[in-house]
């Protein structure tokens, strides 16, 4: 089950063949390596183009979105048992 | 080509959380909803469908995963494959959300292949590419949609089968009828009446007596799935569907027994409704109200004089209607609806009030559209516990069909 968090972190990645890969996050004044992104949606909220990221981090499955507006990160949701 | 996508909401969700992968997961609208939407393949392995209760489906295992639908994926992946099958070839015919039919004198030269079979590959690796690994397919290449289809059904998950027209008997004396497309549970039992269980059988009840018990239509159409051809639902419509009728309902979190709730949760279906009803161009002058509560149940039905063409006309009668009940039972659904439609209605030299609004909202129509829904709308509107739009049908998957055209 997802539990939300909505906090803004800091994200670092690579743009690869065009396309933006997050590799890095700091949350909580920790670092988790993304090792996969398992899903990659395009939604629009209130007539802005979000992208929301799934990715995970060793046993560990984050919710990222990257407002596009403000240029930001959002940790919207973990995965929790 | 037929290619069908295995277990489709319940996968993807199994694609977003790996955690959840090769478990039984069930999909709920949300949590503490009760009806399993969707489930994976290892939840039907062990009995579980779709459409049976919770209760129902955590008897069947102890360590079942019930995950809330994510429509925004959904939709997003559904328009990522659109796109995938549009590229493929130029024409799909799209049967449902997770099912495509693909015509293989139209794929381009370009996409090399050296069978059929190698084709099918080429469409799974393309889905795994764009949806993720866990995504799997199954693609039933034959020489009718029917033959195709009935193969994807019957054959193992992410596989790909194909059949010659010459060989499709010993399939149709196989296959039974809960693989059939078209021959639904209640067909099947008619059938099962007389001794029939599988395709190849219908023939030898000779045409009167399937005229005689199953009527003309079904005789015909059955008499077309004992040869494997395809039935008249199969076949591509290539005449543009033609509404009748735009409505919305709703069903909400919990009973609501206040009645300006009741309204605004009216009123934000008015809108979805006159922007249906304006986007298809289609005008109607009969409107019909109703919501319903755990017992209890109320309609209201009026017919108007001229068509409809402004939120606050269509309101006013909800308006009225509401308030003219003595007493408001809790409800938990909502509809409306407006039929009795006429397309494009003729300009009026002198617009009437109904006629001014309704220009006002084809402009607050472009700049949601533009914006999004919620950032610009009327004031009454204005609720956190309003529905959202909807996002399957009109406004939802349909919606891919309207950008593409």
């Amino acid at each position: 089950m997802f539990t939300s968090i909505n906090e803004r972190i800091a994200v670092i990645g690579v743009y690869a063949c065009g396309v933006f890969l997050p590799k890095k996050m700091n949350w909580n004044r920790q670092e988790y390596r993304i090792d996969e992104i398992t899903m990659k949606i395009d939604s629009k909220k209130s007539g802005l183009l979000t992208r929301i990221y799934s990715v995970r981090s060793g046993t560990q499955i984050f919710r990222l979105e990257f407002d596009r507006l403000q240029e930001t990160w959002t940790l919207l949701e973990v995965w929790c048992e | 080509m037929h290619v069908d996508m295995n277990s489709y909401f319940a996968t993807l969700l199994q694609q977003e959380t790996p955690y959840l992968r090769g478990k039984p997961v069930v999909v709920v609208k949300d949590i503490g909803r009760t009806c399993v939407i969707a489930c994976s393949k290892e939840a039907k392995r062990i009995g579980v469908k779709t459409g049976m209760s919770l209760a129902d489906a955590k008897k069947r295992t102890q360590n079942l995963y019930v995950v809330p639908v994510n429509f925004p994926m959904f939709l997003d992946c559904t328009k990522k494959l659109y796109k995938m099958w549009k590229e493929l070839a130029p024409n799909p015919e799209i049967f449902s959300m997770d099912e495509v039919f693909l015509d293989m004198n139209t794929i381009p030269t370009r996409v090399k292949y050296k069978s059929e079979k190698e084709l099918g590959f080429f469409i799974q690796q393309n889905v795994k590419r764009t949806l993720g690994e866990w995504v799997t397919c199954n693609v039933g290449i034959g020489p009718t949609r029917l033959l195709a289809k009935i193969l994807g059904e019957i054959s193992e998950k992410g596989s790909v089968c194909s059949i010659l027209w010459t060989d499709r008997l010993p399939l149709l004396a196989d296959v039974l009828f809960v693989d059939v497309c078209g021959v639904g549970r209640a067909l099947a039992k008619k059938l099962a009446c007389f001794g029939v269980y599988t395709p190849l059988q219908i023939p030898f009840l000779g045409k009167e007596t399937l005229i005689s018990y199953f009527g003309s239509f079904w005789a015909e159409e059955l008499l077309k799935i004992s040869n494997g051809e395809d039935p008249s639902f199969l076949q591509r419509i290539l005449a543009e569907p033609k509404e009748r009728s735009v409505g919305r309902t709703t069903t909400g979190f919990s009973l609501c027994s206040d009645r300006q709730e009741i309204l605004r949760v009216f009123f934000a279906l008015c809108c979805e409704v006159m922007k249906k009803s304006r986007a298809l161009h289609l005008y109607g002058r009969t409107v019909f109200f109703f919501m319903m509560g755990r017992t209890q149940s109320a309609h209201h039905r009026i017919t108007c004089t001229s068509a409809i063409t402004s939120t606050k006309t269509l309101f006013e009668f909800a308006q009225q209607w509401v308030q003219s009940l003595h007493a408001i039972f809790p409800v938990i659904r909502w509809g409306v609806y407006l039929s009795n439609t006429q397309k494009d209605l003729p300009p009026s030299l002198f617009p009437s009030q109904d006629e001014k609004h309704e220009q006002i909202e084809r402009v607050l129509d472009q700049l949601q559209s533009k914006y999004g829904s919620r950032v610009l709308r009327y004031a009454i509107d204005f609720s956190p516990t309003l529905p959202d739009e909807e996002v399957t049908g009109f406004f939802g998957e349909k919606r891919i069909h309207l950008q593409d055209v």
